[in-house]
C-alpha cells in the first residue's frame, strides 16, 4: 500500500515568503528610506560617530544587497527535516538525528537595521518564531522593515504571529527579555562586546552568539 | 515601563503560540491510501 509523506507548511511556502520579503525591500524602499532618514538625522544630532552612522544608514544599494542576501536564503536547502547520521544497529534498527524547529528565537541587536531581515528570513526558513528587540536608534527602520517582513509573510500563506518585533525601545526590558525562559527558547544577541556580555551574564536561556560586531 | 513589559510578554505569547503552530505545520505526516 503506498503511502504520500507530506507537511502542511511546505518548502515552498516558507520560499515564497523569503521572495516576497526580497521583493518588498524593493517596492517599499521609499518607505524604509524614508524611516531610516529619521532614525538617521535623529542619530547624527544625538552625536554618533561617523561609524555607528555608517552602520544605520541605508540605501537603495544596501536595500538590493539585503534583497540578494534574502535570495540566497530562500536558494538555501531546507533544514527542516533532514535526516542525517543514520546508521543501523547490531540488532538490525536504524537509527538517526532529525533537525526540528527550535521554537521562538529572541534577537537582541543594535543600531544595524539590516539585523531585523537577517534575522526574520533564517528563522523562517528554519521554522522558527522570533522576536525583534533592536536599538532605539534605529526604531524607525525597524519598525518599517518589521512590517515588510509580516505582510510579506502572510501574503505568502505563513501562520500569523511569527515575526513579532518590540515597538518598545526601554533600555531595561532587554534584562526581562533575558528572563523569559520557558517563552524564548534560545537568544541571539548581535551587536557589541557590551550587549554581547550582558546577555552571556543574564540570559537564562540558551545563546548563539558569531561574536562581536 | 510596565506598557513594555506588556508588550514583550503578549508579543511573547503570542510568539510562542505560533512557534507550536510552525512545529506541527513542519511534522511529516504519512497518508495511507491505495
Amino acid at each position: 500500500m503506498p503511502f504520500f509523506p507530506r507537511k502542511f507548511l511546505s518548502t515552498e511556502i516558507k520560499n515564497k515568503a523569503l521572495l516576497n520579503i526580497a521583493e518588498a525591500l524593493i517596492d517599499k524602499q521609499d518607505e524604509i528610506l524614508a524611516a531610516n532618514k529619521v532614525d538617521y538625522e535623529q542619530a547624527k544630532a544625538s552625536g554618533m560617530s561617523e561609524a555607528m552612522l555608517d552602520r544605520l544608514m541605508l540605501s537603495p544599494s544596501r536595500l538590493e544587497a539585503m534583497s540578494q542576501d534574502v535570495k540566497t536564503v530562500a536558494a538555501l536547502p531546507d533544514p527542516v527535516g533532514e535526516v542525517f547520521e543514520m546508521r543501523t544497529l547490531a540488532n538490525g534498527l536504524q537509527i538517526g538525528k532529525k533537525r526540528v524547529p527550535l521554537g521562538v528565537i529572541g534577537a537582541i541587536y543594535e543600531s544595524r537595521p539590516n539585523v531585523t531581515v537577517d534575522m526574520s528570513s533564517l528563522c523562517l526558513k528554519s521554522g522558527n518564531a522570533v522576536i525583534l528587540r533592536g536599538g532605539k536608534e534605529a526604531i524607525n527602520s525597524n519598525t518599517a522593515l518589521a512590517r515588510a517582513v509580516q505582510q510579506s509573510c502572510l501574503e505568502a500563506g505563513m501562520p500569523d504571529g511569527t515575526t513579532q518585533f518590540i515597538e518598545s525601545t526601554e533600555r531595561a526590558l532587554v534584562n526581562h527579555m533575558l528572563k523569559m525562559k520557558g517563552i524564548i527558547d534560545l537568544i541571539i544577541p548581535r551587536g557589541g562586546a557590551e550587549l554581547i556580555k550582558l546577555v552571556s551574564e543574564n540570559a537564562t536561556m540558551p545563546m548563539v552568539t558569531g561574536g562581536v560586531g | 515601563m510596565k506598557s513594555a513589559i506588556k508588550e514583550l510578554e503578549e508579543k511573547g505569547t503570542a510568539a510562542k503560540a505560533a512557534s507550536k503552530k510552525l512545529a506541527f505545520l513542519s511534522t511529516e505526516i504519512s497518508f495511507h491510501g491505495n
